[in-house]
């Protein structure tokens, strides 16, 4: 099967670095599916579930939100966190989900940053839905 | 003469020196491994997104975003200038915090009578300078150096640049090129500098690209979210390396107090021997004679 080189880069380091057969990535306006040989493209990304698969095998990883800079032989995620399934405790994710839609619902009535909120919101949906699809122990 | 006593009092106070900035130098030296560790981390991140708009400006306007352009009154010299100073919480790390304090101080002497210069203290060593000179800061910041932190800092910086109370803005850190050789560094943050950032590609370079690519949703908004990304990127780095360094220029001041206790210790030491034989010599000489007077 064909891959490509997909390098995740984060300003803590690198997160992922290896060839992949296909990726699917959340970009700003949906979900971005990546195969060997794509045109060259630079799109936003929000803060979302990715999924790569690595010899017939998926893996998932919570990111939140950066670029992706996709080229033929070679995808680069340039994200602010990236987190592999494995890492993340699924309770404290729900608990912290759960905390973040309160606080989203309070902003909502008072006047204070709706947007800030709604993507630290979305970013811990992402870890839960991630943490979800965690191999069982 | 001083007491053979007093001597040995000092050899005692040297050793309890000594004991001090060796376990000193040990910590730094844990936490410069620590330290560098992030640094080196966070630099493939800063260079790639350098890189990444630097080649969409190269097919795009360079003044298209208003971060990215420069002022007129910042070419004439006239204006606001802004100094974002990254010192240290603590001392006892030899010249680290006096170099940064030092260029800013150049700084501030060359371009004061010109335009108004204000300054961002990072660190307490450094807010606390600029407020003993009584340099009104425009800011400040102390204690742990987080990604939070770095990004409401980089946020502010932005803030005040895009609504005009500040026409640039000047990072005054300190480089990280080896453990022995820290350099104080003044790079400019604001309008961004796409030259600054070097791409040195040790992570992996970006994809080769054999046409210009397209963008999604839009060239303009990736545009748009992508420089204030860059110059959070940039302080970030600059704050992690300056604190690499703060950590390299403790652990070489520790040793070179230990080795200096150490050198007062031996010399001391033969000292308070040279006093301990006088003593001797004189006791016996006192019995030699004692006992002539009895014959």
């Amino acid at each position: 099967m064909k891959t490509f080189l997909l390098d995740i880069v984060t300003p803590d380091g690198p997160a992922f670095q290896g060839p992949v057969e296909r990726l699917v990535l959340p970009a700003a306006e949906g979900l971005l599916g990546v195969l060997p040989g794509h045109e060259p493209l630079v799109a936003s990304m929000r803060p979302g579930p990715l999924h790569y698969e690595v010899d017939g095998k998926v893996e998932w990883m919570a990111v939140s939100g950066g670029f992706a800079q996709i080229g033929p032989s070679k995808v680069v995620l340039l994200v602010e966190t990236a987190e592999a399934s494995g890492a993340i405790d699924q309770a404290r994710a729900r608990a912290r989900a759960e905390q973040k839609r309160n606080a989203l619902e309070g902003a909502r009535r008072g006047r204070a940053d709706v947007a800030l909120i709604e993507a630290s919101l979305m970013k811990e949906l992402a870890r839960l839905k991630v943490a979800e699809k965690a191999p069982r122990p | 003469m001083p007491s053979l006593r007093e001597i040995r009092g000092r050899i005692r106070s040297a050793r309890n020196i000594q004991q001090i900035t060796k376990a000193m130098k040990m910590v730094a030296a844990a936490r410069l491994r620590r330290a560098q560790d992030r640094m080196l981390g966070a630099r493939p991140y800063a260079a790639l997104i350098a890189a990444l708009l630097r080649d969409s400006v190269g097919r795009e306007d360079a003044a298209a975003h208003p971060l990215l352009r420069a002022r007129p009154a910042a070419a004439a010299g006239t204006g606001t200038l802004r100094l974002v100073v990254l010192t240290a919480d603590k001392g006892l790390c030899g010249a680290f915090n006096v170099n940064v304090l030092r260029r800013a101080v150049q700084i501030l002497r060359e371009q004061g009578d010109k335009r108004k210069v204000e300054v961002v203290a990072v660190g307490r060593k450094g807010r606390d300078f600029f407020q003993h000179f009584g340099v009104p800061l425009a800011g400040q910041a102390t204690g742990a150096i987080d990604a939070a932190a770095a990004l409401g800092l980089a946020r502010d910086q932005i803030e005040a640049y895009s609504s005009g109370a500040v026409d640039e803005v000047l990072l005054v850190g300190t480089e990280f090129a080896s453990v022995i050789s820290l350099r104080p560094q003044v790079a400019r943050l604001l309008p961004f500098d796409l030259a600054s950032v070097g791409a040195d590609g040790a992570a992996g370079d970006p994809p080769a690209a054999t046409a210009p690519p397209s963008y999604e949703p839009s060239r303009a908004s990736v545009f748009a979210e992508l420089v204030p990304r860059a110059v959070e990127a940039q302080v970030w780095r600059a704050l992690l390396e300056s604190q690499a360094c703060e950590f390299a220029a403790r652990m070489t001041a520790m040793d070179n107090a230990s080795r200096n206790s150490k050198e007062l210790i031996t010399s001391l030491t033969l000292y308070a021997n040279r006093i301990r034989q006088a003593v001797i010599t004189k006791e016996i000489a006192e019995l030699v004679g004692g006992a002539e007077a009895l014959k």
